[in-house]
């Protein structure tokens, strides 16, 4: 472990750490490119842990570091962030920025650190038996994270539901992933990979609420945006967070146990995390208005499922998502070899100083953390309509960074027409975002399974998960209702 | 959170949208022959649309009527101003940016749209408009092409 501790693994570790809060907290940057932008210089550290160090760090500090912008700006840095920004961005309006973004640091290093231990001695146990799972099992999986984003988004069930529909339906778009037929691609060449979901949700978050802020009732809280309260954000950050220690250990479980298994990934993480909380709070009316548990939720269990990632990642050398293929990837080239057999005493093996350096990471995220706040939150202090005109460039390069294509740069355009019509007619944007990622998983699921069992839907409703969702659902709709009625009188 | 009015009557829009969304994916479904079955048991590709778009058009159809009977006036936003202000102060300048951002280039339609986004929003001190626009499209253009390597169009001025 001392070994860790030499210069030649601090200074790229630090960098990593310091490289991913950057591209994490620019819109559009996501952290699977920013470890894809960090993989090749870490081949040049002379010292191979220094590389591993410095890829871990990327990779951990960009999910944090996607609440910044999202905290403060309602636009998040990566995707992982969306379910964050709910009600942290309304802390910040209410004027408690400095908490909540110190809630969101605590909760990630939190989360973080209870993901490992998660993988250190959970992982063979969640892999194998993520690996039991079949075509059914996923396919419900993706339409309990649709119905749970549907249920605790908005105020009416059926808006949401809309919206989740509107985004399976926009999932349909491109080259079918079982027979690659072309469908509503119009022969538009970018069409054939579908609508690409950075530029979509660059759009649906960062120009949206750039049209809203220019709408007139918008101006009476347009300055409200730019002042952020430090003191003793800390301290209360503190307070919070371990008022309420269920929240931060069950939403890093799950965060964990949702990172394990294949295709999912810290947004969907965030997601179960967000509506597990809202499920069990005695506040469930006060999510999205600005509810610390709302806060802390998402940001432990986005950060605990990119270790979760690992699980299946390192012992069958399936990755959970694109951030953690990449890492294996690397870590192939480190002599780390994926398999069965990876978490067994070996000699000259390198898991139990990854484990560190993965655990150490978290401290380490504090610390640059902290000051990564301080810095961000310098740019607030600009003029609204400087700060404004700066978010639209970055709305823009950020769309058109993915694939260096235009037409990404109309995709934004529009959808950010969309999301600006559907936040002021009360249609919750969120739903769509799910219901657009988890689309694909959905129809390849069905179809998958009904072609291995000759078309027969038996074996989906025979599956355990089905039971799981239909009890889930009924009970959400239940307390929405008695919820509803409540409030009615 | 979004920002739910909570009155019924500001659904009518997006319900009208929606059920024309649906109705869309429903008719093109039908329209567009796609190359369907290529195993036994497979649904084909037109599933999944012809399934959202019959959910879009049922669901609009059940807001649309619920709120058509609530009789509530409707609430914000709904002014021509909440309307046609944000379009044209962002959205217009937004579409000429991107009709012209290979042409001219990063650098300079950048800064054409951050001076036109300040210049609009009648932002009152015109040196700074002048330096930021400047300054900004000069880091950025620098940090994304040149420390990132992100290929962003060079135009007229051929860099970055």
């Amino acid at each position: 472990m001392l070994e860790l501790f030499e210069v030649s693994v601090l200074v790229p570790w630090f960098f990593g750490i310091l490289f991913g809060l950057f591209v994490g907290s620019t819109p559009g940057l996501t952290a699977t490119m920013a470890v894809a932008l960090v993989v090749p210089v870490s081949f040049h550290i002379s010292n191979p842990l220094g590389g591993i160090a410095m890829i871990l760090g990327v990779s951990f500090t960009a999910i944090f570091a996607g609440d910044l912008p999202a905290t403060f700006l309602k636009i998040p840095g990566t995707p992982a962030s969306a379910a964050a920004t709910l009600d942290s961005h309304e802390m910040h309006k209410l004027g408690h920025g400095g908490k909540a973004i110190h809630i969101n640091l605590l909760c990630s290093c939190l989360g973080g650190i209870i993901g490992v231990l998660g993988l250190a001695f959970l992982g063979p146990v969640i892999a194998k038996w993520s690996l039991k799972m079949d075509s059914p099992e996923y396919f419900w999986l993706a339409v309990l994270g649709i119905s749970i984003s549907a249920i605790v988004s908005g105020k009416y069930l059926l808006t949401g539901l809309l919206s989740a529909t509107f985004g399976v339906g926009l999932s349909t778009i491109g080259m079918d992933s079982i027979n690659g037929a072309q469908r509503w691609t119009f022969n538009i060449p970018e069409l054939q990979e579908g609508i690409q979901l950075i530029p979509m949700m660059i759009g649906l978050y960062g120009l949206s609420e750039i049209l809203r802020r220019n709408s007139r009732h918008q101006e009476l809280d347009a300055n409200k945006w730019k002042e952020v309260e430090f003191k003793n954000s800390i301290s209360s950050a503190i307070r919070e967070v371990f008022n309420h220690p269920i929240t931060v250990i069950r939403s890093s479980f799950l965060g964990c146990l949702i990172g394990a298994l294949p295709g999912a990934g810290a947004d969907i993480g965030a997601w179960v995390g967000y509506g597990s909380a809202k499920k069990f709070s005695k506040k469930k009316s006060k999510f999205g208005e600005g509810e610390v548990e709302g806060v802390i939720a998402p940001t432990s269990a986005n950060n605990s499922s990119v270790a979760g990632a690992w699980i299946p990642a390192l012992v069958f050398g399936i990755p959970g998502d694109a951030v953690t293929a990449i890492v294996l990837g690397a870590l192939i080239m480190y002599d780390i070899e994926p398999g069965p057999a990876v978490f067994s005493a070996q000699e000259g093996s390198k898991i139990p100083a990854l484990l560190w350096i993965a655990g150490l990471t978290q401290v380490l995220l504090l610390i640059a953390g902290l000051i990564g706040i301080r810095c961000f939150s310098l740019i607030l202090k600009l003029p609204s309509k400087v700060l404004e005109s700066l978010i639209l460039v970055f709305c823009i390069v950020g769309s058109y960074a993915i694939r260096s294509s235009v037409f990404d740069l109309w995709v934004m355009a529009i959808f950010g027409l969309i999301g600006w019509f559907m936040n002021s007619k009360s249609i919750p944007v969120a739903p769509l975002l799910l219901g657009f990622i988890l689309g694909g998983t959905i129809e390849k699921e069905l179809r998958s399974g009904l072609i291995s069992h000759s078309g027969d839907f038996y074996p989906f409703i025979m599956s355990p998960f089905f039971f799981i969702i239909v009890i889930l659902t009924v009970i959400a709709i239940v307390l929405r209702r008695i919820r509803k009625n409540k409030v009615t009188r | 959170m979004e920002n739910a009015s909570g009155k019924s009557g500001t659904l009518k829009a997006p319900a009208i949208f929606f059920f024309f969304i649906g109705l869309s994916i429903f008719i093109l479904s039908t329209l567009v022959p796609l190359s369907g079955r290529n195993a036994e048991g497979d649904p084909g590709s037109l599933l999944l649309p012809y399934m959202s778009g019959t959910l879009l058009v049922g669901m609009s159809l059940i807001i649309f009527y619920k709120n058509h009977s609530s009789e509530v006036s409707s609430g914000e936003g709904s002014s021509i101003g909440n309307l046609l202000k944000p379009l044209y102060l962002v959205l217009i300048p937004l579409i000429i940016f991107i009709s012209l951002f290979q042409l001219l280039g990063a650098l300079l339609s950048i800064c054409l749209l951050i001076w036109s986004y300040l210049l609009l929003t009648k932002y009152t001190n015109k040196m700074i408009v002048f330096l930021l626009g400047a300054a900004a499209s000069l880091f950025i253009c620098f940090i994304f092409g040149n420390v990132l390597r992100i290929s962003l169009p060079g135009g007229v001025i051929g860099w970055p």
